[in-house]
């Protein structure tokens, strides 16, 4: 049974810097996986070399047993995998409800001669998140814990084998921290699987099952969460102690 | 210096070359001023073009490209029929800066085309110098290469970008007079100046002078021969060709810093 | 389930469509030839809109393909003998295929870069045209005597009247559906059309042909209405903006602007015709004075300022937010 995600050697290089440097790592099917790692370790442009945003240097990615190393961005969005920004990015000129619209287009040119409408399953997309008093407001007009729900949406909206939630948790209240985290678990219970960033430990302890940890683009461990709290070499990457 | 180390594509650059030398023209013609008067009036001119643009349309702009250059050209179309309204279109000719010729090597070279050569070397040697050594060039450059970097390092990004601009019209102005000098005065003679100075800095590579400066003679001497070869229509093809290559294979061009 | 509001845009086309092809009966005959040639200004703008309004891939060559079809129909028929009925499809076809070949690699480049490409492209083609075999291109004086496939204005009214009709009614439709916000998305920002599943070289692709081939067809229609053709008439600088500035002053990213952008430009250039002060450059430094400072004030054009004045009188009357307009 092939792992669900499973990168071998990956490394980036950006002019001087090594942002990630030979990281291995993988998930199985029905684990929420936690990456964590002090600030500028690299999380964000692993990230970005999962969904291709950025071309590896070198190393492979395996999805499901298939090589994806060489695929382009919309074509691993469409084998299953789907990801947040850090900084949320929408279509500014679109309303809330747009912007899901947009990520439930098929890409496929004789689908898409139709007149746009909004669905039942887009309006639910958007109550699910919190959003549907939301739905015709602009991104601007909306508050950062807001926009987060949005990014959150536009991956479910995909219904993705690998959720890739990049520090989602971030400007949330404890209240909207909760309420996420029970979509997440809620997601999670119907099959979908996440690997989330998060500097939030408390928001992270009760979702995930393993972590890796990663500190200045080097791997340093991975295992269940209470081992990796525990685990020296970690405690040194964070509190350089 | 606008686009290889500003980063911003002014598309009435060549425009303001242009304008200048239409000034230079009718202040010495028309209203029969010095030549060195003149000189600097339309030197002037060009250096306000320049930072009136800057204020107005780039400041505007600031973070959308495709606007600059739309807004650009058009401003350049403005200034073109302007002149075409005050000057006609006719073509029209500058007295030479330095009347008469000299011999080179065994062939005739008018004084002007002389003056002009060495004038663009001061000029070009000036800028490397400027650019490298001093503390405002190397400013420049750092805002080019990040503008929050250069901010938090104590460069004061205003100051600098007006600098810059101030320096670019003046170059414009002063290539301007010179180029219609050796060739002629014709309102739409900014097209070929414009396009052979975004050839040469995107096949030279932004943020490089010196490369800016190889792809120059590279496209300079080529079109030379392709004219002389081929016909004089060629004229203008080679620098754009090289330009198209150079963008879709290798969008750094040759000594470029980064895409 | 149709929405209402379907049936009504429908409806207004047809009417605006009706008023067109009454307007040659109520008008005085030297005005149906303006006419003509707004309609074919009409139909590049919409055109350049398409591709460059909406996707913001803005092309400065679309005038490329438009002269390259132009001038495959004008030779073929002038210079060989081909009929019309030939030679015509055949320069539709050599203006989208030169325009797949040269404009295809630029689209993967983003921002200005694709704007020099196509500028370069577009100098390119004015030089060649004339360097390059003068005997069969005509030179700089290009090839004059064209065959015409009917004579008089008001039949030319027509035919020009219907490709536009049809070139609006297909393109804004499109820009209607989802494709359409497709393109908006990519304009506004491409990477998250990526990671949103989409393949956006595909649906660029799609909006460029589009562009090329309504410019195509209006170009060898229009050629064959002057009966001339010259390098300078086709892939001028001056014609590229002629087009750019008719969509931006109409508004862009609409495909009904460009319509209004482009007889407004044409009856304004006429208009300032009358006074001799103006006949000569001065008119166009007022249309394209007036272009410049319409797009620094960034309205949305003609159309823009129609559409907000809609919008008032709908927040007047308390219309509801229930239908969010896309585009």
């Amino acid at each position: 049974m092939p792992k669900l995600l499973e990168v071998r050697g990956l490394t980036k290089t950006f002019g001087g810097v090594v942002a990630v440097n030979d990281v291995s790592f993988h998930m199985e099917k029905g684990e929420v996986l936690g990456l964590m790692g002090p600030n500028g370790s690299g999380k964000t442009t692993l990230f970005n070399l999962l969904m291709r945003t950025f071309k590896p240097d070198s190393g492979q990615i395996f999805f499901r047993g298939e090589e994806i190393t060489n695929y382009p961005t919309y074509r691993r969005v469409q084998k299953g995998m789907a990801r947040t920004f850090q900084i949320p990015r929408t279509f500014h000129e679109m309303t809330i409800i747009e912007n899901i619209h947009m990520s439930t287009r098929p890409d496929k040119i004789t689908k898409l001669f139709g007149e746009v409408k909004f669905s039942d399953e887009e309006r639910q997309l958007a109550a699910s998140v919190g959003l549907e008093a939301n739905i015709y407001k602009y991104p601007n007009q909306l508050t950062m814990g807001d926009l987060r729900r949005l990014e959150l949406a536009k991956v479910l909206a995909h219904n993705p084998k690998i959720g890739l939630l990049d520090e989602i948790f971030a400007g949330l209240t404890l209240k909207e921290i909760n309420e996420i985290s029970e979509l997440i678990k809620k997601k999670r219970e119907e099959g979908l699987d996440f690997i989330i960033v998060s500097h939030d430990l408390r928001a992270l302890a009760p979702l995930v099952d393993r972590v890796v940890v990663i500190s200045f683009g080097e791997y340093v461990a991975d295992g269940p969460y209470e081992e990796i709290v525990n685990n020296e070499k970690v405690k040194e990457a964070y509190f350089g102690c | 210096m606008v686009y290889g180390v500003g980063r911003v594509e002014n598309l009435s650059h060549g425009a303001y070359a242009m304008v200048a030398a239409y000034a230079f023209y009718g202040f010495t013609t028309t209203l029969d001023l010095t030549l060195g008067v003149g000189f600097l009036l339309a030197l002037l001119i060009g250096i306000g073009m320049s930072v009136a643009t800057y204020k107005v349309v780039v400041t505007r702009f600031r973070t959308n490209p495709v606007a600059i250059f739309t807004s650009t050209i058009i401003l350049a179309l403005v200034l073109q029929h302007v002149i075409e309204t005050i000057f006609t279109p006719a073509p029209r000719n500058l007295l030479p800066i330095m009347p008469g010729v000299v011999s080179i090597l065994g062939n005739t070279v008018s004084n002007d085309l002389v003056i002009v050569m060495i004038v663009s070397w001061a000029c070009l040697g000036s800028l490397l110098f400027f650019v490298r050594r001093t503390h405002l060039g190397r400013a420049m450059r750092a805002i080019a290469m990040d503008p929050v970097a250069a901010v938090v390092s104590g460069v004061e990004p205003e100051r600098v970008n007006i600098i810059t601009w101030i320096w670019s019209g003046a170059l414009a102005a002063l290539a301007g007079i010179f180029f219609g000098a050796y060739t002629h005065l014709i309102p739409s003679m900014w097209v070929y100046p414009l396009i052979m100075a975004f050839a040469i800095v995107i096949v030279g590579g932004l943020g490089s002078i010196e490369g800016s400066i190889i792809a120059a003679y590279i496209i300079g001497m080529s079109e030379t021969a392709l004219t002389l070869l081929v016909s004089e229509q060629m004229r203008g093809i080679f620098g754009m060709v090289i330009m198209i290559a150079i963008l879709v294979v290798r969008p750094r061009g040759l000594l470029g810093k980064e895409a | 389930m149709k929405l209402p509001a379907w049936n009504r845009r429908i409806m207004g086309w047809l009417i605006f469509v009706g008023i067109m092809c009454v307007i040659p009966q109520v008008i005085p005959p030297g005005f149906v030839r303006i006419c003509v040639f707004a309609n074919y200004l009409a139909v590049f703008a919409m055109s350049w809109d398409i591709l460059s309004g909406y996707t913001g891939y803005a092309s400065f060559g679309h005038n490329f393909i438009i002269g390259i079809a132009a001038y495959g129909s004008a030779i073929l028929s002038d210079r060989f003998g081909f009929p019309l009925y030939a030679s015509m499809p055949i320069g539709i076809g050599v203006g989208l295929g030169a325009g797949m070949l040269f404009f295809l690699p630029g689209l993967r480049l983003r921002g200005n870069y694709f704007c020099l490409v196509t500028i370069a492209l577009l100098i390119i083609a004015h030089h060649l045209v004339v360097a390059v075999r003068p005997d069969i291109t005509g030179g700089t004086k290009g090839i004059i005597g064209l065959e015409a496939f009917v004579t008089g204005a008001i039949p030319h009214y027509y035919i020009s009247l219907a490709i536009m009709a049809v070139a609006a009614i297909v393109l804004w439709r499109i820009t209607k559906s989802d494709l359409g916000s497709i393109f908006h998305a990519i304009r506004m920002d491409e990477d998250i059309v990526s990671t949103a599943g989409l393949n956006t070289f595909k649906y660029k692709l799609i909006a460029f042909i589009l562009s090329a081939l309504v410019g195509s067809i209006g170009g060898v229609f229009y050629i064959h209405f002057l009966g001339a053709i010259t390098p300078d008439t086709v892939f001028s600088i001056d014609f590229l903006l002629t087009i750019i500035i008719a969509t931006l002053i109409g508004g862009q990213q609409s495909i009904i602007g460009p319509i209004i952008g482009a007889y407004f430009l044409t009856f304004l250039l006429e208009y300032l015709r009358i006074f001799d002060a103006l006949a000569g450059p001065q008119r166009f430094l007022i249309y394209s004075a007036i272009a410049l400072v319409l797009y620094m004030r960034k309205s949305s054009g003609i159309f823009g300022i129609i559409q907000n004045v809609i919008q008032l009188y709908k927040r007047k009357r308390g219309g509801g937010e229930e239908y969010a307009k896309i585009t």
